[in-house]
């Protein structure tokens, strides 16, 4: 566990330095530390093999998983998943027919293996010899490959010694029979996958990004494809008696899709995952131990799901907090720009429009006044009144009177100078109707810079402009009788 | 040892496969805009993630079929669809991984709820997976009409459901499977349609849960939709011929069940289960041998133009012989000009003796008798053989009188005619004919032969 | 006017695809809406058929709403937009355009069947009726397209890039189809790639690049310095401007 943190990090580390990984190397040393320590004092040793098993089948299966999200081919893994369970039926028939001990996972896991590998080739061959599409593919060979499995477990169960069997463990998972050398395989599987996949890392890296360059570089593109199909029959293999085959697909998707709410570069996104995977199977096979009826795979589910919730939450890269957040932010800068126009049309309307220079507090006006400029309801006007008070835009004379501040005055100008620039710019180069303009500039100009803006003037008006405030294009006082036409109305 | 025997229960038998074929056909039905519309996996999801809207309706009213189940069910599966938009909206991932997210997260709650209740309601975790079919009518009720399972009953309200919806809507299902954005510019929201089918979805898999478990039902809604997609050519057809393999399946199924089973000394296995592998074999076949694109039709068809050109060849080569004066061909002779093999050949000529455009003659009449010393019979061209033969060499011909009159080269005018003339019919002879001015000969100075009716 | 727009403003993910676009179509045109790639032709049809969000502007239909005149609107998709395996035969394909006038639920009368049979009669693709679709070529697939929007017996036909990869028979019978339109005093909005056919095929045109550059006839709007605009033209700040908006929110968290 901790060599693997340790190897993983310095790897990757050295290569692309990326914050995240930097702290996932820290995290891993961190949660592998707590395994090795604490876990003596509270948990036996079954205990300590399972969880550290169960967290080297999060770690891999989250950096295989985001691979296969990468291809479109999440649910390939539960068409692999379900297929097993006719393997392993028939490796139980076959192996008590040759007298051997069929509950072996050596005999199990190999013919597991083998229908698994042929339902994703099945699959294949679905889509490239039929018209058959690729979803209903999958489906066919999950639900049929399954049908056949329990067709032979029904058989099973009624062989002498085959009730005791212990296959259905492999359904739902069963955490309790897993013994050291599970772990075992489970730890050497996942490092031979990683090792892999750091070895091929750039032909996964192009496969991942671009399939048609690749091919035309002449990368085996179809060789990384069935070495992805067999990393994931592995994964799924391995991991069928902790999670079981219903719900191993969750260790393959969700870290995966729960990494992409942090980063959006390629290893930076394997790394996260497979730590997501790691932390979630480990919490998983934990609980599952301290509540013995609730099965492994279920729990695993249910801590991965809630940690994908809080990715897809707080995520620094599209999580929903950060989006409102945003939004909300954009929505108040934008009407902070609307209102300080408005003040400044309303009060050029009344023949005396502030001035940058000398003027310490604009002639008053009355807010609801402003309605006539701007189509908002009383409450959104004063609401944004109240707030540019805070922060020393508009001072309030009286109930209903307000006048802008010096710096009110400077953002105003400046705000209605941007404004009517780039209205100059649509209609003299961008070559629109007058009346169609205003909207256009409310939809751009919060988003001028200072370098765009000498651009502007230097476009429209050369030095001629200087920095006075140009002329409105459109009487003033029309934005309202254009907005009601738009069936449509949202801000952008 | 006890002889293994078919013992059928006629009452339990008989109604194990009702309830099967109602199952079937309900699923199969809605399957078919599923396959459509490319959301096959959406069964798979909505099957699973109704698990903890049942566990809770179990773990209220302690009873399996409730209005609570059903009305729990519906709400997640609604949930699952509108879930698996929004993470495939916002995580950037495709319909496939947010489906995956979505189903196992609900599944697992699912699983973790039925585990509680177990104490309170009789509920196996297996059960779950692949249903209890053949227990399925014991549990019945008495009506006026006689003893009938319940799931009967439920299972019937279903198909009636869902028979209604698809013949009431057919006309929008269609045009919004078919064409989603002419069916939005025609007033129709295709997303409604969505969510529609999948309350559907939900309902059934909810009235088939206990007979068939929600990974079994996967294969109802999906296969036989698909062979019938393979079958047939037009959607009422479609819908149709998927009611018919689905009941056709469930038939078959249990039958095998039942007899299977016992060929290798045990007691029968589960319906539902056979239910799945039969659909899937049925499947195979109809991807092998479909008439629109299986692919051993495909082979076969492949194989038969094979034949056929080889048979015009040797007609148009034992042609060219008589030209020259030249009587008869040997087997070995034939082969080694056509670059052939040997029983390839033998077979073609067979295939030829047996239309009666060919005769064998004697050795002894064959001017090449010296070339093979042991064989012992020669090939000639019959008067049917001869007409044949004749308009293939004048298609030859006039391919290449064609081709030369075009501007290709003298020396690639034969390799393009020797394949062109195989697909060529009188009426094309007729106007390679016109098109090159009724020529006698060919570029080469051959006599090109009249037209033979 | 068939057609007018009122500062009509697109936008995915903050990055506008039709910008403050103003159209009018008189009625009875033949019209050809040409533009670079990105230019949002597709868009601008899907944006007067009320199938993708705008953020502002308004449409009107001869002279109305489009919700209130949603039958006389016959639309074409592009052809890659369906899938052709689907099971269904050509007539079928053209039937779908009577469903708006038939209503979802009753059989179709005997009316509708006729309107389907002459829409094929007119393209041309009546001996192809009973065909499954998944059978057809590209430009048969086109043909069934056009047929299906004939059936819809619509005065305004909105048609997207229906000359795309078709055989040289197909483009001219969709040409003449068009033609006809015309003469029956229909209004055709048509996407268009082509510029060497367009002063051909149409009397009408409008030049599009995220605004329109020009509308107006043929003769007058089919210029040397309308196309630089529209192809070579300098969108230099309104790029800048999309693109200061997407750095802006990359950098933020």
């Amino acid at each position: 566990m901790m060599s693997v943190g340790i190897l993983f990090g310095m790897l990757f580390g050295i290569h692309w330095e990326s914050l995240s990984f930097h702290l996932l190397g820290i995290a891993m040393l961190l949660e592998s530390e707590a395994v090795e320590s604490f876990t003596p004092l509270t948990f036996d040793y079954n205990t300590q093999v399972v969880v550290v098993g169960t967290s080297l089948l999060g770690f891999a299966g989250g950096a295989i998983g985001v691979l296969l999200l990468l291809r479109k081919r999440a649910l390939i893994g539960d068409a692999i998943a379900h297929a097993t369970l006719p393997g392993l039926a028939l490796a139980f028939f076959v192996a008590t027919a040759l007298q051997i001990d069929g509950k072996s996972l050596w005999v199990l896991l190999p013919g597991a293996a083998i229908t698994g590998l042929i339902g994703a080739m099945t699959v294949v061959a679905i889509r490239t010899f039929s018209p058959i599409k690729e979803d209903a593919a999958m489906g066919i060979v999950l639900s049929v490959f399954f049908g056949a499995g329990i067709a032979m477990m029904r058989i099973i169960q009624q062989m002498p010694d085959g009730y005791a069997a212990g296959l259905e463990g492999f359904i739902f998972g069963k955490t309790a029979s897993m013994r050291f050398q599970d772990a075992w395989l489970i730890a050497v599987s996942g490092a031979t996958i990683i090792g892999l996949l750091v070895l091929f890392r750039r032909q996964v890296e192009l496969m991942c990004f671009d399939e048609s360059l690749a091919r035309t570089q002449g990368w085996p593109v179809t060789l990384v494809d069935i070495g992805l199909m067999a990393a994931t029959t592995t994964i799924v293999i391995v991991g069928l008696q902790a999670v079981g085959m219903i719900l191993i697909i969750a260790m393959l998707v969700i870290p995966a899709a729960a990494a992409r709410f942090w980063t959006w570069r390629l290893w930076p996104t394997i790394a996260t995952s497979s730590f997501i995977g790691c932390i979630g199977a480990a919490s998983g096979a934990i609980i599952s131990t301290m509540a013995p009826r609730v099965p492994s795979g279920a729990a695993i589910v249910i801590v991965l799901v809630i940690l994908f919730s809080f990715s897809a939450l707080f995520g620094r890269k599209n999580g929903t907090v950060w989006r409102w957040a945003r939004r909300y932010q954009q929505r108040r800068e934008t009407d902070q720009q609307h209102l300080l126009r408005s003040i400044y049309e309303w009060l050029e309307l009344k023949g005396s429009k502030p001035h940058d220079f000398g003027q310490t507090r604009s002639e008053s006006f009355l807010l609801n006044d402003l309605e006539f400029v701007r189509n908002w309801s009383p409450l959104r006007l004063a609401r944004t009144a109240n707030r540019f008070q805070r922060d020393g835009l508009l001072l309030q004379l009286s109930q209903n009177r307000w006048a802008l501040t010096a710096t009110g005055i400077q953002q105003c100008v400046r705000a209605i100078r941007q404004h009517r620039l780039l209205e100059l710019y649509f209609a003299q180069i961008a070559n629109l109707s007058p009346e169609a303009i205003d909207r256009g500039a409310d939809y751009s100009e919060h988003a001028l810079n200072d370098q765009m803006l000498a651009e502007l003037e230097r476009d429209i008006a050369g030095a001629s402009i200087g920095y006075a405030v140009p002329d409105s294009l459109h009487p003033i006082g029309n934005v309202q009788s254009l907005n009601h036409q738009s069936r449509n109305e949202a801000n952008p | 040892m006890q002889t293994p025997w078919i013992t059928m229960d006629y009452w339990l038998d008989g109604w194990i496969v009702v309830i099967a074929i109602l199952a079937s056909v309900s699923a199969a039905i809605l399957g078919n805009f599923l396959v459509l519309r490319r959301l096959s996996l959406l069964s798979d999801a909505i099957s699973h993630s109704i698990l903890p809207g049942l566990a809770a309706a179990y773990l209220l009213t302690a009873n399996r079929y409730s209005w609570t189940a059903l009305i729990g069910a519906i709400a997640v599966g609604l949930i699952t669809v509108w879930l698996t938009e929004l993470i495939g909206q916002y995580g950037r991932v495709d319909e496939g991984a947010s489906t995956g997210i979505v189903f196992t997260g609900l599944f697992a709650l699912g699983l973790i709820m039925i585990v509680q209740a177990a104490d309170r309601v009789d509920l196996d975790p297996n059960c779950v997976l692949f249903g209890d079919i053949e227990l399925s009518p014991l549990d019945s009720i008495v009506t006026s009409i006689g003893v009938i399972p319940r799931s009967a009953i439920v299972l019937t309200v279903c198909l009636l459901l869902n028979t209604l919806f698809v013949v009431l809507l057919f006309r929008l299902l269609r045009i919004a499977t078919f064409d989603p954005q002419l069916a939005t510019s025609l007033g129709v929201s295709p997303r409604v349609l969505h969510y529609a089918l999948a309350t559907l979805v939900a309902i059934t898999s909810v009235c088939s849960f206990e007979a068939v478990g929600n990974v079994l039902v996967v294969t109802m809604f999906i296969v036989p939709p698909t062979i019938a997609f393979l079958l047939v050519n037009r959607l009422p057809m479609m819908i149709l011929a998927s009611v018919g393999v689905a009941a056709l399946a469930a038939v078959v199924g249990h039958l095998s069940a039942v007899a299977v089973p016992l060929m290798f000394g045990y007691k029968s296995t589960s319906t539902a289960a056979m239910i799945s592998v039969v659909s899937g074999i049925f499947l195979a076949l109809a991807i092998l041998f479909n008439v629109k694109t299986g692919v051993m039709v495909q082979a076969f068809r492949r194989n038969q133009l094979a034949w056929s050109i080889l048979r015009q060849d040797i007609l148009a080569l034992l042609f060219r012989d008589s030209e020259r004066g030249q009587a008869a061909r040997s087997l070995r002779d034939i082969t080694t000009t056509l670059l052939s093999q040997s029983w390839i050949t033998a077979m073609a000529l067979r295939g030829l003796v047996w239309r009666g455009y060919v005769t064998r003659v004697n050795d002894q009449t064959s001017s090449q008798a010296s070339s093979s010393s042991n064989s012992t019979v020669g090939y000639t061209l019959s008067n049917d053989g001869r007409r044949h033969a004749q308009n293939l060499v004048r298609s030859h011909r006039l391919w290449e009188q064609y081709l030369a009159t075009t501007g290709t080269q003298l020396d690639r005018i034969h390799a393009q005619a020797e394949t062109l003339e195989h697909f060529t019919n009188p009426a094309l002879r007729q106007q390679l004919d016109s098109e090159t001015q009724q020529p006698q000969s060919d570029p080469h100075g051959k006599a090109i032969p009249p037209e033979e009716k | 006017m068939a057609i007018s727009i009122r500062a009509m403003t697109v936008a995915y993910q903050r990055k506008p695809v039709l910008w403050e676009v103003n159209l009018d179509i008189p009625t009875g045109k033949l019209v050809g809406l040409v533009g670079p790639n990105g230019a949002g032709k597709s868009t601008l049809l899907k944006a007067i058929l009320g199938m993708v969000p705008t953020i502002g502007g308004s449409v009107s239909i001869f002279g109305l709403d489009y919700q209130d005149v949603r039958s006389r609107v016959a639309y074409v998709p592009q052809r890659s937009s369906v899938d052709w395996d689907f099971p269904a035969t050509v007539r079928d394909v053209v039937t779908m355009g009577t469903y708006g006038s038939a209503g979802w639920f009753w059989p179709l009368t005997k009316r509708e069947r006729n309107r389907a049979h002459e829409a094929m009669e007119q393209v041309g693709i009546l001996d192809l009726a009973n065909r499954p679709i998944n059978q057809l070529s590209g430009g048969q697939q086109q043909r069934a397209f056009l047929a299906r929007a004939l059936a819809q017996q619509a005065d305004l036909f909105l048609m997207d890039e229906p000359f795309a990869a078709v055989d040289a028979a197909t483009e001219r019978a969709i040409v003449d189809c068009l033609r006809r339109l015309q003469e029956l005093g229909k209004t055709t909005l048509v996407v268009h790639h082509d510029l060497h056919t367009v002063p051909e095929y149409f009397d009408y045109l409008v030049l599009l690049n995220v605004r329109t550059v020009a509308v107006g006839p043929m003769a007058e709007t089919f210029t040397d310095e309308n196309l630089q605009r529209t192809y070579g033209g300098r969108l230099t700040i309104l790029d800048e401007v999309s693109e200061a908006i997407r750095r802006r929110e990359a950098a933020r968290p």
